[in-house]
């Protein structure tokens, strides 16, 4: 118990799930722009917005089950994020974000997808950042050397 | 551990491809003769690309990515040039030149280069998202 | 007539009154046992370090291929087995201490 909730304290269930979705996004998005030249390929891609959706209701989950401070959270299965067994989960995408289909009926939006990229770079470092620091700190904790 | 590039590699691989399919279109702009010396014009080549990657190295590589479905002649109509002078000129003096249009290859050569610029900015994502999470450890 | 001694009454409740409370065993709380929750510990931290091994092992042999995944198994397991060992140095110190106690 003691163990499970140092590894879940405060915010680093939240971190882990971003850190997550940034790593499989990446790739989702680096699938997109490889085919960004195929006919007939439809782009699909996982709004960050919905991420943060799903993500705030299990913390706000986690709050209202006991104040939020340790514990992990209880991802709610949804169409686009599946569970997997152990404790992460898997991206769905369904929605086709892009442009007008073009002539090769190909939906793709370069800018919006370079945007996508470096905006998911930004977040995952935010966050391994964050969690590098969190971390350190329970080390700071446990081994009692600051 | 090995094959995380994969995705933008098969983009890269996917766009040189076409810009060679490209670069052969605008050099036999004026080919009508094949490499045995009979008189048959070069069609225009095309790089039909396909989503997935058959051959990545892992199973999710496969799925994701980019190849080169085949490359296949576009079947427009050759461009009739009047060349009554020519040995090659049919009964109305027109001679066959291939259906390749220098203007939109050129496009399509800067649409190619720009695709792959993109795919190298997604590699250089990659790589450094690969950084990042190793100092997650130690 | 209330009897709060039991002075009044049979032998048997003579031998009860020698102690006014029963005698509390040592080492019993009202919580869970100190040692249960040691070896509650060890067993969680063994998993985690099984769990970071299958990831390590399966983002070797291709089984697998998210990276972040492996290397938040393996920063979980770290910190799990670094709380362990302070809590058994911990434990350690404290053993010596009470046996340096001079009684």
């Amino acid at each position: 118990m003691i163990l499970d909730d140092v590894l879940s304290s405060g915010a680093l269930p939240a971190l882990e799930a971003t850190i997550r979705f940034a790593g499989q996004r990446n790739r989702l998005i680096g699938h997109n722009i490889a085919n960004i030249s195929t006919p007939n390929f439809q782009q699909k891609d996982v709004s960050p917005g919905d991420f943060q959706k799903w993500l705030a209701e299990a913390v706000q989950e986690r709050r209202a089950r006991n104040g939020g401070m340790h514990g992990g959270l209880k991802l709610k299965d949804d169409r686009q994020f599946r569970a997997t067994r152990d404790g992460s989960f898997e991206l769905n995408p369904l929605s086709s974000t892009g442009g007008i289909l073009a002539h090769d009926r190909n939906n793709r939006d370069l800018e919006s997808l370079m945007q996508g990229l470096a905006e998911n770079l930004a977040a995952y470092q935010v966050a391994t950042d964050l969690m590098r620091s969190r971390m350190g700190t329970i080390g700071v904790a446990i081994t009692q050397r600051v | 551990m090995y094959g995380s590039l994969d995705i933008s590699t098969s983009g890269m691989i996917a766009q040189r491809t076409r810009l060679d399919v490209i670069s052969a279109n605008i050099s036999n702009k004026n080919t009508i003769l094949d490499a045995q010396g009979n008189y048959n014009p070069y069609r225009r080549r095309i790089a039909y690309l396909a989503a997935g990657n058959p051959g990545a190295q892992s199973a999710s590589g496969q799925k994701l990515g980019v190849h080169v479905g085949q490359i296949g002649q576009d079947q427009s109509p050759f461009n009739l040039k009047y060349a009554p002078n020519s040995p090659y000129a049919d009964a109305a003096g027109y001679i066959k030149e291939p259906n390749i249009d220098t203007t939109s290859e050129r496009i399509d050569a800067m649409e190619a280069v720009r695709a792959y610029e993109a795919n190298v900015a997604a590699a250089e994502s990659t790589k450094q998202m690969l950084a990042l999470g190793l100092r997650l450890i130690g | 007539m209330t009897d709060p001694l039991g002075l009044i009454g049979g032998a048997q409740q003579t031998q009860a009154a020698a102690g006014l409370a029963p005698v509390r065993r040592a080492g019993e709380t009202s919580g869970p046992a100190f040692k249960d929750l040691l070896m509650q510990n060890i067993e969680q931290v063994n998993k985690l370090q099984e769990d970071a091994t299958q990831a390590i092992e399966d983002i070797s042999t291709g089984k697998r291929d998210d990276v972040e995944n492996v290397l938040l198994a393996t920063a979980k397991a770290d910190t799990a087995f670094r709380l362990l060992q302070q809590v058994r140095n911990k434990v350690f110190e404290a053993y010596a201490e009470i046996q340096q106690l001079r009684v």
